[in-house]
């Protein structure tokens, strides 16, 4: 038997990552975990706020699939940015920046998980909630992704859509039908998707303008990005109040939404006033706690009706 | 003194590989067991009678 040492003498220690190849845990990093955890949470509470039953199993598979459909348009994303992540700070230990994980299998991995995530959404619940997942990852992708985000200020907030479909093609699959709470669901996340990135886009601002990523504040200003941040929270505001009118939240929802999107609008406006970044980055994070809390209000409603 | 991550590529490399099929295993295996499951589940709650 060959020993320890005369092995070691023999072959090259340094891990070449394209001799040794990627780590299972490279894969799941492709799927942005953290960002996958928010849009199950949301298509979660739309699954449990929707009137009607549906089977766990296939309440478990609608999840899944919307899962499965957000990591592989991320994988997909990961893919199309890898020369763009690679020069920003905050993207460069990425698996295809630093080479873990080969481009081409990258592709084929997030290919495969939209298509396999479509079909068997088609399969378990049906065609209306298959269809607004291939929507939803489609335009992520394509629209968001290859055509605006590299062309347009206005990137993420006609591409923020695509992560706002979840709750609604939760609800599609409960009721087989696209209700106006559902819409409304999909409208509040869309208008929290500007100012949530805008106030990272801020604080990274350099990255940014290093990768030739149009974000607002690379294109407008600074002063520009924040008065439309504000504008953004105010519109939605009185959104984040109209679940409590459409019959999927209640009196906790409705002043619970009205503390939370209060301290949105005064996030906005200490980020105008400031001249540094530290309120930027505050907002950034209280984004994330905001919507967060405004969903969990909608399952403490639901979990109060069943109580009742 | 050798240093801990030492470890020769070609064994790293089996090892990797090794993981990788047996991940792609059980989520193969996973997605079999919920086909059948969903299957199931569809007639017993009436589809397509």
């Amino acid at each position: 038997m060959k020993d320890v040492a005369s092995t070691l003498a023999a072959e090259p220690l340094i891990l070449d990552y394209a001799s040794v190849g990627p780590r299972v845990g490279d894969y799941i990093e492709l799927l942005k975990p953290r960002v996958m955890s928010l849009v199950v949470f949301s298509g979660f509470v739309g699954l449990m706020v929707a009137p009607g039953h549906i089977h766990p199993l296939l309440g478990f598979v609608t999840i899944l699939c919307i899962a499965l459909s957000a990591g592989g348009s991320a994988a997909v994303n990961m893919w199309y940015d890898r020369d763009i992540d690679r020069v920003m700070v905050r993207t460069q230990r990425r698996p295809l920046p630093q080479g873990r994980v080969d481009p081409q299998a990258a592709l084929e991995f997030g290919g495969a998980m939209i298509f396999g995530s479509v079909a068997l959404m088609w399969l378990a619940i049906g065609g209306l909630a298959a269809c607004l997942l291939a929507f939803a990852a489609g335009f992520y992708v394509f629209v968001y992704t290859m055509w605006l985000k590299r062309r347009t200020p206005q990137n993420i907030v006609i591409g923020g859509a695509a992560g706002a479909f979840p709750p609604m093609i939760a609800w599609a699959a409960v009721t087989g039908n696209v209700a106006l709470p559902a819409v409304v669901l999909f409208l509040i996340i869309f208008f929290w998707t500007p100012p949530h990135f805008w106030a990272l886009a801020l604080y990274r601002n350099d990255d940014y303008t290093r990768a030739g990523v149009p974000m607002l504040p690379v294109i407008r200003g600074e002063r520009r990005t924040k008065i439309e941040m504000l504008v953004y929270t105010l519109i939605l505001f009185p959104l984040s109040l109209a679940p409590a009118f459409l019959g999927i939240g209640g009196m906790v929802y409705l002043i619970g939404a009205s503390i939370l999107s209060s301290l949105f609008v005064i996030c906005a406006v200490r980020v105008l006033r400031d001249k540094t970044h530290r309120s930027a980055k505050q907002m950034f994070l209280y984004s994330l706690f905001y919507l967060t809390a405004l969903l969990s209000l909608l399952l403490v409603e639901q979990a109060l009706k069943v109580w009742a | 003194m050798s240093e801990p991550n030492q470890i020769p590529v070609s064994t790293e490399r089996r090892r990797r590989q090794r993981t990788r099929n047996l991940a792609l295993f059980f989520v193969l295996l996973a997605f079999v067991v919920l086909v059948y499951g969903i299957t199931i589940t569809k007639i017993k709650l009436g589809y397509g009678s």
